[in-house]
């Protein structure tokens, strides 16, 4: 009886292991992509500062200025704009951005305009991420499904973990393969919590246009409005008939006289100047999970009352944290900076899982080479192609199409450079350092650009942390020069 | 600020008890229900740092910080291992021939599995709706349903190493959800 349990055991473990294999082996690499660009956007609001540090900063802007600034933008529109928003000053991005179907613009705390908002390669981390750069709701439903194998990933990396409570400190440091295994098992088993929640929302957000879609067909006669208006709230029935531009600044001072605990964080005019045109103002809970909660007020003015995100149905509020859930900001900077290292921890256990699985390979006398160097060309080429997009932002100032084709073609590149190369040693090597070095061009052209900036808490904590990767990435490739890893890839 | 200082420390003293009984040879159950006991009790205080949603989010994320933490420091103090030269076994049989069942699984773990979860997910749905049950309700557990499922799908034929297993699997949860869906 206790011989065939152990032997069932085993063989559980074994057909687990090989199924985290599978999934891994096949989907690692788009996993990692999602992982690693996951991971920086967290900080995203930062990195936006850092890309524009010159634009105006504010801790709040009174709803006068707010409402001129709006005005103006919208009457600057050649073509009339279906929505018009305000973004209000965060703590993480205390700027006043006007923004429109075609254009965004910076507001100054006096209410006139300051700039265009520019930042291209937060625009292009957050497409990569978000969609992949594939079209929109084929690289959401493609994002959400990698969200759906990574919580696979988590359950088989579970199930294939036999000792979980006895290992459960087990950690053995120096070289070759069992403290890669160690450390890939403790930090995947105690970060559960935060890899599970967020492979999960990430599914949720990628998948729930299509499953909209589905149940729209099936149950409304194809009318999306139908499946997420008693969550998010209906959407009246427009009237394009022209009309003066609604009132913009009461809605603002209600929310500031009745509603004081609750800042504002958007503003958005639905069909402005129409006579169909109303309000809504999302305003941050900041002692909840949620993103916040939509205050809807007529064209006058008047409030017509909360969608209930806050104090609805507790599908509506588990629906309104879900985004922030997954991004992490739902707690300032401490809770960003533990996202930010979960996501570390991530990208380690993504890139360290398929390492293991070559070194076991090669212990079963089925070295793959070519593949374990391609792995790692995935591994260290997504930073130096992030970093190569980067560089093209800030020193040639390219954006949009040319970022997403240097991105693709350079890490597709670098992959069948290695996969030829073989020696996954030499490519970590190569890359890490080359990640390092464009890492300080792109330091030094964003200080010559922008000199006025520099010692601004909109541009130095960035920089500071690009000085500190780059060394971290010397680090690694001096590690792997001196010997770190005895494992030579046969080449 | 008592609070979470309070929330911390329990925090702190759950993950040392589980340490030490890990530390232990003999398996302590004591101090492993006491250790879980005190990071239960710490999520429940964190609760009243501020709303319930957010204080028990803070008080994972504040877990997870200090599980990091231990394991830092556990790793700091094992001795270091050396990896000497990798035993690679003789070369094993050529496993070409199964690149086909590879490919069959990987159609069934991703579009397959994927359609199958949608359908049940939608059918889910439908059958609530034509229940009564409270739209958003209903909608959010569609909405789980769909990524779970299909995760759990996805091991499921990746664990299973029959082809006629695998594509059971599929169909047992996609054919039923598809019948009721063409039936509604």
């Amino acid at each position: 009886m206790g011989a065939n349990w152990t032997t069932a055991s085993s063989q559980r473990v074994t057909r687990s292991l090989s199924a985290h294999s599978f999934i891994a082996l096949a989907l690692g690499g788009l996993i990692y992509i999602l992982v690693v660009t996951g991971t920086l956007s967290v900080f995203n609001r930062e990195i936006q500062r850092w890309e524009q540090p010159g634009a105006p900063e504010m801790a709040a802007i009174t709803p006068e200025a707010a409402a001129k600034a709006a005005a103006t933008v919208f009457a600057s529109e050649a073509t009339p704009t279906t929505h018009l928003y305000i973004n209000f000053p965060l703590p993480d991005l205390p700027r006043t951005v006007i923004t429109t179907d075609t254009q965004a613009f910076f507001a100054n705390p006096d209410g006139s305009i300051a700039g265009k908002e520019h930042f291209p390669w937060t625009q292009f981390l957050l497409d990569l991420h978000y969609y992949l750069h594939l079209p929109h709701v084929l690289g959401l439903t493609v994002v959400g499904a990698m969200g759906a194998f990574l919580l696979a990933l988590s359950v088989s990396g579970l199930l294939a973990h036999p000792r979980i409570f006895r290992d459960a400190f087990r950690l053995r440091t120096g070289e070759g393969i069992l403290p890669q295994i160690d450390l890939h098992n403790r930090l995947s088993v105690w970060t559960l919590p935060f890899h599970f929640s967020n492979a999960l929302t990430g599914a949720l957000l990628g998948l729930a246009s299509v499953l909209a879609v589905a149940i729209a067909t099936v149950n409304f006669e194809g009318d999306m409005q139908e499946v997420f208006a008693p969550v998010f709230g209906d959407e009246p029935a427009a009237n394009p008939a022209k009309a003066e531009l609604a009132n913009i600044d009461r809605p603002l001072k209600y929310m500031a006289e009745h509603f004081a605990e609750l800042p504002p964080i958007w503003f958005i005019l639905h069909d402005p100047g129409t006579e169909g045109q109303h309000t809504s103002i999302i305003a941050q809970h900041s002692d909840r999970l949620i993103f916040g909660d939509y205050y809807h007020f007529d064209a006058a003015g008047n409030y017509q009352g909360n969608v209930g995100m806050s104090d609805g149905t507790v599908a509506q509020q588990v629906f309104g944290s879900v985004y922030n859930v997954h991004f992490g900001n739902w707690g300032g900077l401490p809770v960003k900076l533990a996202y930010g290292i979960f996501g570390l921890a991530l990208c380690w256990i993504s890139a360290s899982g398929l390492r293991i699985y070559f070194l076991r390979q090669r212990q079963k006398g089925r070295p793959a080479p070519k593949l374990e160097a391609a792995w790692e060309a995935i591994v260290w080429g997504v930073p130096w192609s992030l970093a190569i997009t980067l560089a093209a932002a800030v020193i040639a100032g390219f954006e949009g199409a040319v970022l997403v084709f240097s991105f693709w073609s350079s890490l597709a590149l670098q992959v069948a450079l290695a996969a030829l190369n073989g020696n996954a040693r030499f490519i970590r090597c190569l890359l890490s350092t080359a990640t390092a070095l464009t890492l300080v061009l792109i330091l030094a052209a964003h200080a010559w650009r922008n000199t006025e900036a520099i010692g601004l808490t909109s541009s130095l904590p960035v920089s500071m942390v690009l000085l500190l990767t780059a060394l971290v990435f010397v680090g690694f490739g001096v590690q792997k020069i001196t010997g770190g890893h005895r494992g030579k890839s046969p080449a | 600020m008592l609070v979470i200082a309070l929330a911390l420390t329990l925090t702190v003293c759950g993950m040392w008890m589980l340490h030490t009984a890990w530390r232990k040879k003999a398996r302590h159950w004591p101090l492993l229900a006491s250790g879980w006991a005190f990071i239960f009790l710490s999520l429940i205080i964190w609760w009243f740092t501020t709303n319930s949603d957010k204080g028990v989010a803070l008080g994972l994320v504040a877990w997870v910080c200090i599980a990091l933490i231990f394991i830092l420091a556990t790793a700091l103090g094992s001795t270091r291992i050396s990896a000497g030269p990798i035993k690679e076994k003789r070369r094993s049989k050529a496993v070409n021939g199964i690149l086909w069942q590879h490919v069959f699984s990987g159609v069934l773990i991703g579009p397959v599995a994927g359609l199958a979860a949608l359908a049940s997910a939608t059918a889910s749905f439908s059958l609530f709706h034509a229940k009564g049950m409270e739209h958003s309700l209903n909608l959010a557990l569609a909405t789980f349903l769909l990524p779970m499922l299909w995760a759990v799908l996805a091991v499921i034929i990746a664990y299973q190493q029959s082809l006629w297993h695998k594509s059971l699997t599929v169909l047992m949860v996609g054919l039923p959800s598809l019948a009721y869906l063409i039936a509604y």
